[in-house]
C-alpha cells in the first residue's frame, strides 16, 4: 500500500510553498492596477504628485515583486520530485497552460517591470503609462493560466483517460480553457488580490496620517484605494458567490462540508451561521441556521435539493462499486488489448475508475475489495469539515468587513475627512493583515476541500505521489523552509524600511521639489 | 506649470542616489535568489531518484500490488 508519511509530507510541502507564494502574488495583482490608475491620473492632469505617488507605491510594488518572483518555482520542482505520477497523469493537460503562464510571467511581466523602473527618464508620459498598463494586464493574465490548470483539478473537463499511455489526454482544449470553474476562480482570485492591493495602500497611508506626515500624498492614495477597494470588495463577494454556485454542480462534497450539512435537507436548504461540527458523530452542535439561504445561494432555486454529506457518501459507495468493474476490465485490457468484453465493461464504467483507485489507500488490490473496504474508502471522501466550515466563515466575514471599511473610507474621502478620525485611521492600519488572512483561508477552502482528490473524481492524492522515501521529502522540506524563512525576513525588513521612510524620507515628495524651489527662489507646492 | 513640478521633474527619483540604490538592491536580491534557488535545486532536488513514469511503471503503480509497484518504480 501507499506510504501515508510520504503523502502527508508531500502535501505539507506543497501547501507550505503554495501558501507562501500566495502571500506575494495577490499583492502584485492588486497593486499594479493602483499604479496604473495613479499614473493615468498623472498623465491626464499633469500634476507631479500623482507621478510621485505612482513611483512611491511602485517602489513597494517592486520589493514585493522581487521577493515573490520565482518563489513558485519550487512548486514546479515538487511536480518532478514528489508528484511524479500526478505530473505524468495530468501532463498532457497541464503542459500548455503552465507553459503559457511561464511565458507571461517571465517574458511579459519581467520585461515590462524593467521598463516600469528604468523607463521613467527614457519614455514619454504616454509610453510609460502604456508600460504600466501592460504590466498590470500581463500580471493578471499569467494568473489566468495557472488558475485554468488549477480549475481543471477541481473540474476535469476536456480530457479522457487513455489506456495506452495510462494518463489523462486532452480531447478538447477549448473545454479546458473555458472551464466554468476556471472563469469563476480567476475573477474571484484576482479581485481578492485587488482588495489586498487597496488595503495595502489604505493602511500605509493611514499610518502616515496618524504620524502627521505626507498628508496630501496619503489622502490622495487613500481616495484611490477606497474607490478601487470598494469596487473590488463588492466584486469579490459577488464572484465568490458564483464560485460557490459552481461547487454545487461540480464539488458537492466540498460545499456540503463547508456547510457542515450532514443530512440532506428539504429544498431550499438552510445556511448554518454558527455551529460546532462533530466529525465523529456526524452532526453539528449548537447550530444557528437561517432558513432557505443556502439553497438560494447554492442552487438559485427554491426546489433544487442539495445533498448532505451522508447521502454523498452513500452515492460514492455506488460509484466505487462501479469503478471496481472498470478497474478489473482495465487490468484485462492491459494484458489483452483485443478483449472485447473487457473493453465494453471498461467503457461502461470508466467514469468511475477514479473511485476504485480510492481503495488503494486501504488495500493493495481494489478488485478484491470487501464491503467494509468500500465503506472506508467512501468515508475517506469527507474532507476535514471543521477546518472548511471555519475557514469559509472567517473568509466571508472578512469579505463583508472589507466592504464596510472601504465604503466608509469612500464616504470619508468624498467628504474630504479622511484625516479627521484617529480611530478610523488606526482601524485602517490594523486591517492590513486581514486580506492576506482571507486569501490564504480561501486557498485552504479550495484545495483542502478537494481532498482526498488530486483531480476531482479522477485521481486520489495518495496515488499522485512519487516513489520517494519520507526522509527525502523531509530533507527537501527543511531546505525550502530555511530558504523561505530567509526570504521572509528580507522581505519584511525591506518593506518596513521603505514604508517607514515614506515619500518624504526617500526624498520623493516634497523634499526634492521643495529643495529645488528653495534653490531657485520659487514657492514650493504645499505637501 | 508650477515651479515645483518643473523642479521635481529635474530630480527624477529613480535616477537619484536613493533610487539607484533601490534598483541595485532589487537586482542583487533577484540574482541572489536565483542563485539560492539553483543551490536548492542541486542540494535537495537533483539527488532524488527519478521516478519511472513509463506506461508499464504506471500500470504497476495503479494496477499491481504494492510490492510490484515498488519494484516497478525502482527500475
Amino acid at each position: 500500500m501507499i506510504d501515508p508519511d510520504v503523502v502527508t509530507l508531500s502535501r505539507l510541502q506543497f501547501a507550505l510553498t503554495a501558501l507562501y507564494h500566495f502571500l506575494f502574488v495577490p499583492l502584485t495583482l492588486g497593486l499594479c492596477w493602483l499604479l496604473a490608475i495613479m499614473e493615468a491620473v498623472y498623465v491626464m492632469t499633469g500634476r507631479e504628485i500623482w507621478k510621485r505617488m505612482t513611483q512611491y507605491w511602485g517602489v513597494l510594488f517592486g520589493i514585493n515583486f522581487a521577493m515573490g518572483v520565482a518563489t513558485g518555482i519550487t512548486m514546479e520542482f515538487q511536480f518532478g520530485t514528489n508528484w511524479a505520477y500526478f505530473s505524468h497523469y495530468v501532463g498532457d493537460v497541464f503542459g500548455t497552460p503552465l507553459a503559457i503562464e511561464g511565458l507571461m510571467a517571465f517574458f511579459l511581466e519581467a520585461t515590462f517591470i524593467g521598463l516600469f523602473f528604468f523607463g521613467w527618464e527614457r519614455l514619454s508620459r504616454v509610453q510609460h503609462l502604456a508600460v504600466t498598463w501592460i504590466l498590470a494586464l500581463g500580471t493578471n493574465l499569467s494568473a489566468l493560466w495557472i488558475l485554468i490548470a488549477n480549475a481543471w483539478m477541481q473540474n476535469p473537463v476536456g480530457a479522457q483517460f487513455d489506456l495506452t499511455t495510462m494518463r489523462m489526454e486532452v480531447t478538447s482544449f477549448s473545454a479546458v480553457l473555458f472551464n466554468p470553474v476556471a472563469q469563476a476562480k480567476f475573477v474571484h482570485t484576482v479581485s481578492a488580490g485587488y482588495v489586498l492591493g487597496a488595503m495595502f495602500v489604505l493602511s500605509i497611508s493611514a499610518w502616515y496620517l496618524l504620524q502627521g506626515r505626507n498628508a496630501e500624498f496619503a489622502k490622495r492614495s487613500m481616495t484611490v484605494a477606497a474607490s478601487f477597494g470598494l469596487a473590488a470588495a463588492l466584486s469579490v463577494v459577488v464572484l465568490g458567490d458564483q464560485s460557490g454556485y459552481d461547487l454545487t454542480d461540480h464539488q458537492k462534497m466540498k460545499i456540503a462540508s463547508i456547510e457542515s450539512m450532514w443530512e440532506t435537507e428539504p429544498a431550499p436548504a438552510s445556511f448554518t451561521l454558527f455551529g460546532l461540527p462533530d466529525v465523529h458523530d456526524r452532526t453539528t452542535h449548537y447550530a444557528i441556521r437561517i432558513p432557505w439561504v443556502m439553497g438560494l445561494i447554492g442552487t438559485r432555486s427554491l426546489d433544487t435539493v442539495m445533498p448532505g454529506i451522508n447521502e454523498l457518501v452513500a452515492r460514492t459507495q455506488i460509484r466505487i462499486a462501479s469503478g471496481i468493474k472498470a478497474y478489473a476490465a482495465m487490468r484485462k485490457l492491459r494484458s489483452n488489448a483485443n478483449d472485447a468484453a473487457a473493453r465494453t465493461e471498461f467503457l461502461a464504467h470508466k467514469d468511475d475508475l477514479g473511485y476504485a483507485l480510492l481503495l488503494k489507500r486501504f488495500i493493495d488490490d481494489p478488485a478484491q475489495a470487501s464491503a467494509a473496504d468500500i465503506d472506508k474508502a467512501a468515508a475517506s471522501t469527507i474532507p476535514n469539515v471543521p477546518v472548511l466550515f471555519w475557514s469559509f466563515r472567517i473568509m466571508v466575514g472578512c469579505g463583508f468587513y472589507f466592504i464596510a471599511l472601504f465604503a466608509f473610507s469612500f464616504w470619508l474621502a468624498s467628504k474630504r475627512r479622511l484625516d479627521q478620525h484617529r480611530w478610523y485611521l488606526k482601524m485602517a492600519l490594523w486591517s492590513l493583515p486581514l486580506p492576506w488572512l482571507a486569501i490564504e483561508l480561501g486557498w485552504i477552502v479550495a484545495e483542502y476541500g478537494r481532498q482526498p482528490w488530486a483531480i476531482e473524481g479522477v485521481l486520489p492524492t495518495s496515488l499522485g505521489v512519487s516513489s520517494v522515501s519520507s526522509g527525502q521529502v523531509l530533507f527537501s522540506i527543511i531546505g525550502f523552509v530555511v530558504f523561505y524563512t530567509v526570504l521572509a525576513i528580507i522581505d519584511v525588513v525591506l518593506m518596513l524600511r521603505y514604508a517607514r521612510s515614506g515619500p518624504d524620507g526617500l526624498g520623493m515628495w516634497p523634499q526634492t521639489a521643495h529643495r529645488h524651489a528653495v534653490e531657485s527662489g520659487a514657492p514650493a507646492a504645499a505637501d | 506649470m508650477p515651479a515645483s513640478n518643473t523642479a521635481a521633474r529635474k530630480f527624477p527619483w529613480f535616477g537619484s542616489r536613493a533610487g539607484r540604490r533601490y534598483k541595485l538592491e532589487l537586482c542583487v536580491l533577484v540574482v541572489a535568489k536565483l542563485a539560492a534557488l539553483t543551490l536548492l535545486y542541486f542540494a535537495f532536488i537533483a539527488p532524488q531518484p527519478r521516478a519511472d513514469i513509463s506506461p508499464g511503471a504506471v500500470q504497476h503503480h495503479l494496477l499491481d500490488s504494492a510490492a510490484a509497484a515498488r519494484s516497478g518504480a525502482a527500475r
